[in-house]
């Protein structure tokens, strides 16, 4: 029998047993000069890839997912692929709205189910997902990284495109970051360990909000419900295995970094 | 909160702290013996109580207190069990059945309606009678049904013109505040879009959101104080929400009731706490304070980004007696510390215990604003509306962390230098829950999902909780490793999750009694084991 232990919201001590791709903590800190109140509205599509050195342990996996940024909200859609179709799921997507302390709130949206649940900034931290709008906007956490990560040289992105890279070695995991200073986000972001690589690469970015036709429309026939209150909507049960149905794909755009 | 992490974990690695002293132990025999004599003469109050306040911490079940209690106490460098919480020290205890009418486990809706109307009616109904069905406003009466409803105590005393309020760490719109002042076939018809979802035939019928009924309360001269989160339900869904960016309200009348409390002689609003701490209650006669688009921040969370932007309920409960004791006919205050029922259902006993020590905090504070002449006069009730599935196991040492790992005595009565192991070799935690997202335990029911990769099958990775439609899947259930070994983590984090002994994604309330202290006119009335809709009849009773 072949299966892994990787999931959300279960027990931190679980979390911990095991390496999660994506659960992998950032303490915050100090956001140095970069300056998140200017952030540009930019729109594009990401490939997150995931590779399991072990032989025959997982498949690998490949997610592609769009995204659209705005001051205020980080938005994203991941596409219907094999793991949606296999369990009769409709496309998923996250929306992630800025605090003005800095802090996030995060938006499940169910597409199909026309559900979402919401986490506050407290929730996240308390479920061990410590982000920071830097970390969701940016898709790295840029001001952490020019600081502490090596800075390994300039080079150009499309013929066109300045792109910086840094890198850093953090316990037993490789970081890489390329960062676009021209559209204040990272082109890829490379978590490398001894069990698997989980590479989240920019295909595509223009800027405003492009892919209008993906673009989620989240109406008012959404029914919108707060995760504290879930262990009270004992009439509505099906709502907490939203959360786990979709847990994949939930996890493909939260690579950041945990600061031993 | 750094300070308070450091502290636990300094805690944690001494694994014996110094016993008080003979003469300074409150156990000692002495002591009690003092007590006891101290007790024969019972506090005379007069008959009938000018004001009522009354304290409910959500999900704060006996287990709950007692941990807080020695969390509290370890968190002040002693051993924790002798601490005493504000309100232990309250005249009288009794015991309160918290069953709904309909339910064994019972949910706030139907419990704070119990303690506040007198009746009990079912889960997730708010202050409507039991034949009531949820969510269907044609069993309500004036829509076709027999359902009535309840006259609270909030809306006796606005009757006989007093002042009324309601403090919460919640939404304001939430079950318990909820049920002092709005009658709800369903506690999630907080605002108009819920009924909408929820409903389209009692959206169509205009039946009035929660939010409304506060705002447009018909009985005595309305609300007086209503301080909490839950801003979205306030807001029109055209309004942008001034804190949460990218964020609107949810009203979809359109209506912004903010503006509508400041139409109301006297009225003002504040969203954050320094609009709040800016409040002279001398000249304010109505405050509504919504300090969150939904529930406010957990204790912990409040106070460990640095500078507070959100009050305690230490500083909104003594805000609102500053308000409502102006008015010379007395006053009701509900204040409830609504956020240690959700640190439990997440299965973070850390925030549960800091949140109940916040809402003892909060006992204190009102304790020490109110004067010898109010404290006469005012019946003062500390409860819970449920409890949780939550326990403090093992023979842990005096002393041993409470959100650590258990350590035994020796033969010899002496403190072990090695922390207890369980039969398969690891420590185990003084707090656990008996379900909840914490499970850890040896079996897993795991997704089958066949993937075929390069010739060979696998398995999802899916684990998750039995709540799919079994028509829908099939699963295979798994070995798994079973109880994690705790030698490497440190259970007193902040966000440490307790294991749980069923795998439920929530863990849920328990349906155990929970404990009423009470001081004042008509405290004396609570000894004994009671229904919890007693609460009610003795503050009706002593307030007539």
């Amino acid at each position: 029998m072949k299966f892994n232990f990787e999931i959300l919201f279960k027990a931190k001590i679980v979390a911990r047993m095991v390496t999660i791709y994506s659960l992998i903590f950032w303490s915050g800190g100090e956001l140095g000069s970069f300056e998140l109140g200017k952030l540009t509205e930019i729109s594009g599509i990401f490939k997150t890839q995931i590779h399991y050195k072990q032989k025959g342990i997982q498949p690998d996996r490949v997610f592609t997912w769009y995204f659209w940024r705005d001051p205020k909200t980080f938005t994203t859609k991941r596409t219907i692929g094999p793991f949606e179709r296999a369990r009769g799921l409709g496309a998923s997507c996250e929306v992630w709205s800025k605090r003005r302390d800095g802090g996030v709130i995060q938006s499940r949206v169910f597409l199909k189910e026309k559900r979402i649940i919401e986490f506050s900034n407290d929730e996240l931290v308390m479920l061990n997902h410590k982000s920071n709008w830097e970390e969701v906007a940016c898709v790295a956490p840029i001001s952490f990284v020019k600081k502490k990560f090596n800075f390994d040289g300039v080079s150009m992105w499309q013929g066109r495109y300045r792109e910086e890279k840094y890198s850093s070695i953090i316990g037993d995991v490789k970081y890489t970051v390329h960062w676009l200073p021209d559209f204040q986000i990272a082109r890829r972001f490379i978590f490398d360990a001894e069990s698997m690589t989980v590479s989240v690469d920019l295909n595509r970015v223009q800027n405003g909000h492009g892919f209008q036709d993906e673009l989620p429309k989240l109406d008012d026939d959404f029914h919108s419900y707060d995760f504290a209150d879930l262990g009270d909507l004992e009439a509505e049960p099906g709502l907490i295995s939203l959360i786990h149905k979709y847990s994949i794909p939930h996890q493909i755009c939260r690579l950041s970094i945990e600061e031993k | 909160m750094k300070g308070t992490k450091q502290l636990l974990i300094a805690l944690a690695s001494m694994w014996v702290f110094e016993l008080p002293g003979q003469e300074d132990d409150p156990a000692s025999y002495e002591i009690q013996e003092a007590e006891v004599l101290a007790a024969l003469d019972a506090p005379v109050y007069p008959k009938k109580a000018r004001n009522i306040i009354l304290f409910v911490g959500d999900g704060m079940g006996i287990s709950t207190i007692t941990a807080a209690r020695i969390l509290g106490g370890q968190l002040q460098g002693r051993t924790g069990e002798e601490n005493v919480l504000s309100f232990e020290e309250l005249d009288y205890v009794a015991l309160s059945k918290t069953y709904n009418s309909n339910a064994q486990g019972p949910d706030s809706a139907g419990t704070m309606t119990a303690m506040v109307t007198g009746y009990k009616t079912k889960q997730g109904v708010i202050s409507y009678s039991k034949d009531v069905v949820r969510g269907d406003h044609t069993s309500l009466k004036g829509y076709g049904g027999q359902a009535k409803p309840l006259k609270t105590i909030l809306h006796l005393f606005e009757e006989k013109g007093k002042a009324t309020g309601i403090v919460t760490t919640t939404r304001i719109t939430h079950a318990t505040p909820a049920s002092c002042y709005a009658h709800s076939a369903d506690r999630n018809w907080e605002d108009d879009k819920d009924i909408k979802q929820d409903s389209e035939a009692a959206y169509k019928a205009g039946v009035k959101d929660i939010a409304l009924q506060l705002i447009e309360m018909p009985v005595g001269d309305g609300i007086e104080v209503a301080l909490g989160g839950g801003r979205r339900s306030f807001l029109s869904k055209y309004t942008a929400d001034p804190e949460d960016e990218g964020k609107n309200g949810e009203r979809l009348d359109g209506r912004d009731l903010t503006k509508e409390w400041l139409k109301m002689d006297g009225s003002k609003y504040v969203w954050n706490k320094e609009q709040f701490d800016a409040i002279d209650h001398q000249n304010t006669r109505r405050l509504l304070g919504l300090f969150e688009r939904s529930h406010m921040q957990y204790e912990h969370d409040r106070i460990s980004g640095g500078q507070p932007t959100e009050p305690s309920l230490a500083e909104m409960a003594v805000k609102a007696i500053r308000i409502l004791r102006k008015n010379p006919n007395g006053f009701f205050l509900n204040v409830e510390g609504g956020r240690i029922d959700h640190g439990h259902h997440a299965g973070n006993a850390y925030r549960a215990l800091t949140d109940t020590i916040a809402f003892a905090d909060s006992v204190e504070a009102v304790m020490n604003e109110l004067s010898e002449e109010e404290k006469r006069n005012t019946l003062l009730i500390v409860t819970a509306d449920h409890s949780h599935v939550f326990t403090i196991g093992g023979y842990s040492v005096r002393g041993n962390p409470i959100l650590g790992k258990t350590l035994y005595n020796d033969a010899n009565g002496n403190p072990k230098k090695q922390h207890e192991l369980d039969l398969l070799g690891y420590p185990f935690t003084t707090l656990a829950y008996a379900n909840g997202g914490g499970y850890t335990g040896p079996m897993v029911r795991v997704e089958k999902m066949e993937v075929i990769a390069g010739g060979q099958t696998y398995y999802s990775e899916y684990e998750g909780p039995l709540t799919y439609s079994e028509d829908d899947y099939k699963y295979i259930d798994v070995a798994r490793p079973g109880r994690p070994n705790l030698n490497e983590i440190d259970t007193t984090d902040p966000d440490y999750i307790q294991e749980a002994l069923i795998p439920l994604a929530s863990e849920t309330h328990a349906g155990e009694d929970v404990a009423i202290f009470a001081q004042g006119p008509g405290a004396q009335l609570f000894r004994g084991v009671r229904e919890q809709n007693y609460i009610f009849h003795v503050m009706k009773l002593v307030s007539q």
